[in-house]
């Protein structure tokens, strides 16, 4: 019994402890979810102004964006230098966001900007032209010199406010300016001198920018009749802009010819040719052309005998703003051709069409050449700029053996962040300028000190062997029973840039050395030089002008225009064209002797080469009809070869011969003297078969004229390369 | 028997204690929080807080930093006296404003502000004004301006309960 009521009381208290634990728990979580309430509720009455400091911070971000976009093209537009323009828009946007964290760091804002890449344009075809997708990255993007061309940037922001529960807003924004240029539109009126072409201009998400004004708009034109001191892409005047709806515009303009009653090729051809630069009432801009590209074909005409496995027919060509091409100093026969449209220079891009691989690039380099484009120059080197009237674009037209018909495009890049491989640098020098070329290294003598001149004026060398080339000298001397021929040689620092296509030396001066006395003077002539090195190239080339500056006296009339020296010690033979027939000279034993000399025998008899050579090396010298002209132009020029006695071997083309005894001669300042020449380095040959002719080679026992010799063949092809009239031509050419 | 009893009623007088407390601090801490803003020193304040706020974006939004502070890349002079006269317009009567623009350049990583109007750009006659009201609403924000610069624009309202 006992036991019994003990368990029914046990049994009583432990319901009454569940209960009261039950009670308590169920007041703990009344009361905890009474205080989240309230908590909640306090938080809703409290002001916590996180929406508009969202919308602050992301209005803000989308205005920089705008301004930075902005100041980019314009900067951009000014400079034509796209890394200045994205330093600024790096610094600009690092500075807002340093800025923002800090304005709003009071209010415990955490902004977090981030860069964003979205297509902006899908792969098209607009007009005949492919264009690839066009993506935004890296902030901004500037996709222009197409008829359809844009500015745009793009970024998000993520913004927390930790301190308000605000967490994971985060804004996108794209921002761009798209223009494009309906190319078949472009109209003009002859009678009424307008032009007038659709202009459309688009904003993102495709909505019309209906705002612009004639100020919004600036066309600029080809003018034909431009001279070659002012650029030829002249600013027209708007005088029409009509709103038709859907950001299209119609624009009309008068166009800006110096000569207009000689402009008849601008209103049948050039007038097509635009270049459109919008910038829209966000100060963003953006520059479109109605053409992409150049396509001309060209012929090759040198009638060279390529064989197989036969050397290419390498030329330098030199494109100028109204697309007049050049190669060797003159330009080719072409028809009327699209001009190269101001773009910056690092636009440029050159492709040549390889039936075996389709379009090729090739590499090119853009040079500034001085007002008028008769001397090279060191201006803007390192400089981004754009392609102006003293622009050259430079670049190899390479026929391979047995194509005698190629095409080649001359194109600008879009993306304005392309980058050209290889651009031109100056070259640095103390006293001598040296240039490998990848075939030769050419060292140009560059001395303020009389003491250092030496006998050339450049030297090329290959492995053992070299050849000393020489440029102009006048009159003679003799001192101490040795003479001094030419007594006056041109002087002076050369300067240089080199590029990816080639190397470029060049000294105007009036500083003269005189042999004979070591001293130099400044009053006799004003000569300028220009010295060209193609990249892996056996050739170089020249041009120069010499101009006297008053009449005076030559002490010995005497004039040379080219001349070369093969290396000393070697037996060296000679080879000259004469009347189409080579004059071949053997090996000869190392000692003093004239071979050539209008005074014994027929020295006036040459041709457009010559060379010296040996077994394993020849150097040859090539002059163009021009510059045979110019040679014979007092009627006392020669072909001149000579073995000094220290087995040198000398052959020059002189305007001149030397006299003996002295004549003297007094130059005109009226009659300047220029020239163009070029030398080729090969491989050299062997002779055989004496040949006895005193009257074109003088007999020595020992060192006879030969027949035959296997180092006839590339002088007598290649020099072909270098006559005028066997320069290649252009049979066609179309804007793309 | 009687200390088992005893036991027993000291247990249920610590449990009555226990849960009077607890109750007590739940109703003390809900009152607490649950204390609303007083209408005028909160509810307008929000609201004017929030009118701020609209002011500058709309300012913002309508480049009028750009238009009223710079001409030809310089600020124009007494641009302060405009920038009053714009806002004033666009203020009840009985609100007073006070403006500050600051510059904000950074140096080595440094954001440095440098105040730029020359003047107060308010209309309040006695700055006291916002010293000594009750109540004081302000707001910022930032503008880029077209010529890149960042600007850090402070607006403070307030106002007086007398028409």
């Amino acid at each position: 019994m006992k036991r019994h009521q003990r368990r029914r009381e046990a049994k009583r208290k432990g319901q009454i402890l569940l209960a009261v634990a039950v009670v308590i728990s169920v007041l703990i979580m009344s009361v905890a979810m009474l205080t989240y309430a309230t908590s909640v509720t306090h938080g809703r009455f409290q002001f916590q102004p996180y929406v508009e400091i969202s919308s602050a911070i992301g209005a803000d971000f989308g205005r920089a964006l705008l301004r930075i976009l902005a100041r980019v093209t314009q900067e951009y537009n000014y400079t034509s230098d796209i890394n200045i323009a994205r330093a600024t828009a790096n610094r600009m946007f690092t500075n807002w966001v340093l800025v923002a964290n800090s304005a709003f760091s009071a209010r415990g804002a955490v902004i977090r900007p981030a860069w964003t890449t979205s297509e902006v344009q899908p792969p098209k075809t607009l007009y005949g032209y492919n264009y690839s997708g066009r993506s935004v990255y890296n902030l901004t993007k500037l996709y222009w010199y197409r008829p359809q061309s844009m500015s745009a940037i793009g970024a998000s922001v993520s913004i927390e406010i930790p301190s308000m529960g605000f967490f994971g807003f985060r804004n996108s924004f794209l921002f761009l300016l798209n223009v494009t240029i309906d190319v078949p539109s472009i109209n003009v009126d002859k009678k009424g001198g307008t032009v007038s072409f659709r202009l459309i201009v688009l904003r993102e998400d495709e909505e019309p920018i209906f705002d612009l004004t004639a100020t919004n708009i600036l066309v600029r034109t080809f003018d034909p009749t431009a001279s070659t001191s002012e650029t030829g892409w002249k600013p027209a005047t708007v005088v029409g802009l009509k709103y038709e709806g859907q950001g299209s515009y119609v624009v009309t303009f008068r166009p800006q010819l110096r000569v207009a009653q000689e402009a008849s090729s601008y209103w049948n051809y050039y007038y097509k040719y635009l270049c459109v630069t919008v910038s829209d009432s966000r100060g963003i801009m953006v520059e479109a052309y109605s053409y992409s590209g150049i396509e001309f074909e060209a012929d090759e005409r040198s009638g060279i005998p390529f064989s197989a496995g036969g050397r290419h027919a390498q030329y330098v060509l030199e494109v100028l703003s109204n697309s007049t091409t050049l190669w060797f100093g003159k330009g080719l026969d072409q028809p009327t051709s699209p001009p190269v449209p101001p773009v910056p220079k690092s636009q440029l891009w050159v492709q040549t069409y390889v039936s075996a691989e389709g379009w090729k690039d090739t590499p090119a380099q853009v040079e500034t050449w001085e007002q008028g484009q008769r001397f090279p120059s060191l201006e803007q080197i390192g400089i981004p700029s754009r392609f102006l009237e003293r622009s050259r674009l430079v670049f190899v037209l390479d026929f391979p053996p047995s194509v005698d018909e190629l095409r080649y495009r001359i194109t600008w890049q879009s993306d304005c962040d392309y980058h050209p491989t290889g651009e031109i640098a100056a070259i640095e020098a103390d006293n001598n300028i040296r240039v490998n070329n990848g075939y030769y290294i050419a060292t140009v003598l560059s001395a303020d000190d009389p003491a250092a001149w030496q006998n050339f004026t450049l030297r090329l060398q290959v492995g053992t062997f070299w050849a000393d080339y020489w440029l102009f000298g006048y009159d003679s001397a003799e001192i101490d029973g040795a003479l001094l021929i030419p007594r006056k040689v041109p002087y002076g620092r050369w300067a240089g840039f080199e590029g990816p296509v080639r190397s470029v030396v060049f000294r105007r001066s009036s500083a003269v050395i005189d042999r004979l006395y070591r001293s130099t003077t400044n009053e006799e002539a004003l000569h300028e030089m220009a010295l060209f090195f193609p990249r892996d190239e056996s050739y170089f080339y020249w041009q120069m002008t010499v101009t006297w500056k008053q009449p005076f006296q030559l002490s010995n009339r005497f004039m040379r225009m080219f001349a070369v020296t093969a290396t000393p010690g070697i037996d060296f033979g000679s080879l000259v064209e004469s009347d189409g027939v080579n004059i071949i000279n053997g090996s000869f034993a190392g000692r003093l002797m004239m071979h050539r000399d209008l005074r014994f025998n027929e020295g006036e008899d040459y041709g457009h080469w010559s060379a010296v050579y040996c077994n394993g090396f020849g150097a040859s010298m090539f002059l163009p009809e021009s510059t045979l002209v110019e040679l014979g132009s007092f009627g006392e020029d020669q072909l001149w070869a000579w073995t000094s006695n220290t087995s040198e071997r000398v052959m020059e083309f002189d305007m001149m011969y030397f006299r003996t005894p002295s004549v003297q001669f007094t130059v005109d300042p009226y009659d300047p003297v220029t020239g163009r020449g070029a030398g080729w380095l090969y491989e050299g040959g062997i002779a055989d078969v004496p040949y006895p002719s005193d009257t074109l080679w003088r007999q020595y026992p020992d060192a006879p004229a030969m027949l035959l010799s296997t180092a006839v063949d590339i002088p007598r092809v290649y020099h072909r390369m270098f006559l005028d009239g066997c320069s290649p031509s252009l049979t066609s050419a179309k804007s793309i | 028997m009687r200390r088992g009893r005893s036991r027993g009623g000291q247990i249920r007088i610590i449990e009555a204690i226990l849960s009077a407390a607890i109750i007590v601090v739940s109703i003390t801490i809900g009152i607490g929080l649950m204390k609303t803003p007083s209408p005028l020193s909160s509810r307008r304040t929000e609201d004017v807080s929030r009118f701020a706020y609209s002011l500058l974006f709309s300012l913002a939004e309508a480049e009028t930093f750009d238009r009223v502070m710079y001409a030809n890349g310089s600020l124009v002079p007494n641009w302060e006296e405009q920038m009053k006269v714009m806002i004033g317009s666009l203020l009840p009567s009985n609100m007073f404003f006070n403006m500050t623009v600051y510059n904000c350049t950074v140096n080595y990583g440094l954001v440095e502000e440098v105040v730029i109007n020359s003047c107060p750009i308010s209309n309040a006659a006695n700055p006291e004004v916002f010293r000594e009201s009750p109540a004081v609403a302000g707001a910022h924000i930032t503008y880029t301006t077209r010529r890149l610069s960042i600007l850090r624009v402070h607006l403070s309202l307030t106002w007086s309960d007398q028409p």
